[in-house]
């Protein structure tokens, strides 16, 4: 028998029968080949422990109050299985539960349905939460009357505001600006100055809006939806540069705080 | 009258609502499924309500039970099989991996000899400790084949695979547990000289 073969036999055999009872050519070659008769021992060295814990555990059953438990179940599922009825799972687990789950079974059960409720709980907030942002991005920003630093950094930064608002203002150049800017995008936004403005004919409006045109300078290319929402003019003054003289300037600042364009006054 | 009846006759008078049979049946079958969970869970809470779960699915689809298909036995095995996999997700592992074998076999033997008893116990939890670091697979055969003593073909048919896997599983478990009851004989040498020496 050669080794391969002597594996292929013993693995054919339970442990109890290698141990007991091993077959002739087995116990023949275990005794001539060192690692196969090693092989051999350790495997009955490991049967006498399992035996050991066998012979001790042989004993073990479950306790009285499974039998009571069961009992109690059969009792109640019995007539239900008399009158051929589909027996109700739950009523029965019930039946049989209570006095024989142990308590951590029970508080872990318990815990479990809690981990789910928080979850959920989770999910519910996550998705609120969710809703809200959506909801606040989809608002339209407000129309700030400032200028804000962001397309004109190097003119607003340092710039104080002189003419904050021209519809705020009532004076006649102030109007011309605003409603140059105002009738090359919409005539939404008009001057608050409209006396002044009731004067003023519609073909004087349209050569004020192309000389006030010409002095404009786009900057910021933007599609016809954005251009085309309200915006206002601010008159600023800029502080001296190289020059002696502070330069003063008209932005058009669009609903969303971008400046459009800007025209050097003096 | 009960007692000399087969498991299949006492499941359909049980069915039928006898209540005795039931008794008879359970008392006969729960021993070796208590101790088969015990053995795969290492602990008796388990244990006990595994062996309720498999009785309570008795009573609720034992008229599932096709016995051309196989013995009441390994049917209650491979149920049993399913609902310790189920404790054993739910469980934590230290409350798996505990110290069973003090718990609960040292009532059960009244040994003779007390020198003989502590080497016996120790051996039976080394061994139980060795069984329950096992893979749940291979776990699973050594159980059914050399602790509840179940042929190659009863415990294919309990664990749902074919005989030669049944077979190779064993063989690689019983390695791994010699090499582990060695590494423990070789951290702990004391213990099997511990006889001995009590004997003299």
């Amino acid at each position: 028998m050669t080794c391969r073969e002597f594996k292929h036999s013993a693995a054919s055999l339970t442990l109890w029968e290698l141990v007991q009872a091993p077959d002739r050519e087995v116990q023949d070659h275990a005794d001539e080949c060192a690692a196969c008769g090693a092989w051999l021992g350790r495997q009955r060295a490991l049967a006498a422990s399992m035996q050991t814990l066998q012979t001790r555990t042989s004993g073990l059953e479950a306790g009285p109050s499974v039998e009571r438990a069961l009992l109690r179940a059969f009792r109640q599922v019995a007539p239900v299985h008399a009158a051929g009825v589909e027996e109700c799972t739950t009523s029965l687990r019930l039946a049989a539960m209570p006095n024989s789950t142990p308590l951590a079974l029970r508080l872990s059960r318990f815990f479990e349905i809690g981990a789910y409720v928080a979850v959920a709980a989770a999910i519910v907030v996550v998705v609120f939460l969710g809703v809200r942002i959506l909801q606040r991005r989809s608002a339209p920003a407000p129309v700030q009357s400032q200028a804000r630093p962001a397309a004109t950094k190097p003119v607003l930064q340092t710039a104080p505001v002189v003419a904050a608002n021209v519809s705020a203002k009532a004076s006649p150049a102030n109007t011309q600006v605003a409603r140059t800017a105002a009738a090359r995008r919409h005539e939404r936004v008009q001057p608050a100055g409209s006396g002044a403005r009731a004067n003023v004919g519609r073909a004087s409006t349209e050569d004020a809006a192309s000389d006030a045109d010409a002095g404009y300078v786009a900057l910021m290319f933007c599609d016809p939806l954005s251009c085309a929402a309200e915006s206002q003019v601010v008159r600023m003054e800029l502080p001296a540069g190289q020059s002696s003289q502070p330069q003063v300037a008209d932005v058009v600042v669009g609903y969303d705080g971008l400046v459009r364009a800007v025209r050097f006054v003096n | 009258m009960l007692i000399a009846l087969t498991d299949e006759q006492l499941l359909a008078q049980a069915l039928a609502g006898d209540e005795d049979a039931f008794t008879v049946l359970y008392r006969r079958r729960q021993g070796p499924i208590f101790r088969f969970a015990l053995h795969m869970s290492g602990s008796s809470q388990i244990a006990e309500e595994v062996t309720q779960e498999v009785f309570l699915f008795l009573l609720q689809r034992g008229q599932d039970f096709d016995a051309e298909r196989g013995a009441l036995g390994a049917f209650l095995f491979g149920v049993a099989r399913n609902y310790v996999r189920r404790a054993l997700e739910r469980s934590y592992p230290e409350h798996v991996l505990g110290t069973p074998v003090e718990e609960q076999a040292e009532s059960l033997m009244v040994e003779s000899d007390p020198s003989e008893g502590i080497a016996r116990r120790q051996t039976s939890t080394a061994v139980w400790k060795a069984v329950l670091s096992l893979p749940e697979h291979y776990r699973e055969v050594v159980v059914l084949c050399d602790l509840q003593e179940m042929s190659y073909a009863d415990a294919a048919e309990t664990a749902g695979c074919a005989i030669g896997t049944i077979r190779s599983r064993l063989h690689r478990a019983h390695d791994m547990l010699s090499k582990k009851l060695q590494h423990s004989a070789a951290v702990a040498p004391g213990i099997s000289s511990m006889a001995a020496r009590c004997v003299s």
